[in-house]
């Protein structure tokens, strides 16, 4: 293995590396990072909270018997979108909870069944958030009629559908790539 | 005070073993690497007073370390950094060139094994012992016997090419 002893001696001749930024660098950059965790998290409580108090009272306000399209509707989408937002978060903390200071094979393990778990997200919760959050757009489409003048319910009749299609072209993307996140991990070797 | 003082030690002790670490693992990017060296120890600051004495020091950030740069793969590959060099003026800079050439080299083919083999010979090159290996690994010392000896042939086999 002589060539192996060359490549020895020739990582050890490296140059000694410099940091490029300071312990103390590092410190602050690490306080300022839990901080902006910490204000992410109060920001994603302070949303989820405030919607639901609308929602709330809105349908005090609006009382049981008067519920119609508008409310149904506009109520399915918000709702969904809480959902998902509660999904991602929810997710994110978990991924933050593997410990990254056990042996790479185990974290690796942990990561994995971490992702396998999140296809339940991907291919059934989302599918449906999904329809369910087009299906509150389709419902409020006549009260859009009725109400609004008609070049702005075609604009939102024909964007409408684009940003949907935009928006699940996104999200496949993001799975897509998951994925091969998590095929890529599955081909460790250990 | 203390935490400061003890993050200061190891930041001072092992940054340029970390460093030399993931630029291994990233092929000598050293935009990814500063990158990442900066998350390890941000985890390193963030989780020091977790750590219990259980094992040794250099076997937990050895941990941190391999396990941030196997999630690397999370985020997006940045561009890599094309840096455009004169011509060598002097005999020693000629030689500097060549060494920098083979280490290159070196660098290309340590990017070519799969990701725990690259973290596992560039802890063989950074000197650790074979039991702090297996620890930061989590496979058996006869498994990583037998692995870094199938590692060294494949690189001494390229390197040589």
């Amino acid at each position: 293995m002589e060539s192996f002893e060359n490549i020895e001696q020739l990582w050890g001749s490296q140059k000694t590396i410099e940091p490029t930024i300071t312990a103390k660098e590092v410190e602050s950059k690490a306080k300022r990072n839990a901080l902006k965790i910490k204000r992410n998290h109060q920001w994603t409580v302070g949303v989820i909270a405030t919607t639901f108090i609308i929602l709330i009272v809105y349908f005090f306000w609006m009382s049981a018997h008067q519920m119609n399209e508008l409310t149904f509707g506009l109520s399915l989408m918000i709702v969904m979108l809480v959902l998902r937002i509660v999904l991602e978060w929810r997710s994110l903390k978990q991924f933050n909870t593997i410990n990254t200071k056990l042996p790479a094979r185990n974290y690796i393990e942990e990561v994995k069944q971490f992702y396998s778990k999140r296809k339940i997200i991907h291919y059934v919760l989302t599918p449906i958030i999904f329809a369910t959050y087009i299906a509150g757009f389709v419902i409020l489409l006549p009260i859009f009629k009725q109400n609004l003048p008609i070049g702005f319910y075609l604009y939102i009749l024909i964007s409408g559908p684009i940003i949907f299609l935009a928006l699940g072209l996104f999200i496949a993307k993001k799975i897509q790539a998951e994925m091969k996140l998590l095929s890529k991990m599955k081909r460790f070797e250990f | 005070v203390e935490k400061t003082e003890l993050f200061n030690e190891i930041y001072r002790t092992h940054h340029t073993k970390v460093y030399r670490l993931c630029k291994g693992y990233f092929s000598g990017d050293e935009n990814r690497t500063d990158e990442t060296v900066q998350e390890i120890f941000i985890k390193i600051w963030d989780q020091l007073e977790t750590f219990r004495n259980e094992s040794k020091v250099s076997t937990w950030i050895y941990r941190i370390s391999v396990n941030t740069c196997l999630m690397s793969l999370r985020k997006t590959a940045s561009k890599r950094e094309v840096v455009l060099k004169e011509l060598p003026d002097t005999q020693s800079e000629v030689n500097e060139n060549s060494n920098e050439e083979k280490l290159k080299q070196m660098y290309e083919c340590i990017g070519k094994l799969d990701e725990t083999s690259r973290l596992i010979i560039l802890m063989v090159l950074e000197g650790v012992e074979s039991v702090e290996i297996s620890e930061t690994i989590g496979i058996s010392e006869e498994t990583l016997r037998v692995r870094i000896h199938r590692i060294k042939k494949k690189l001494s086999l390229c390197v040589k090419a």
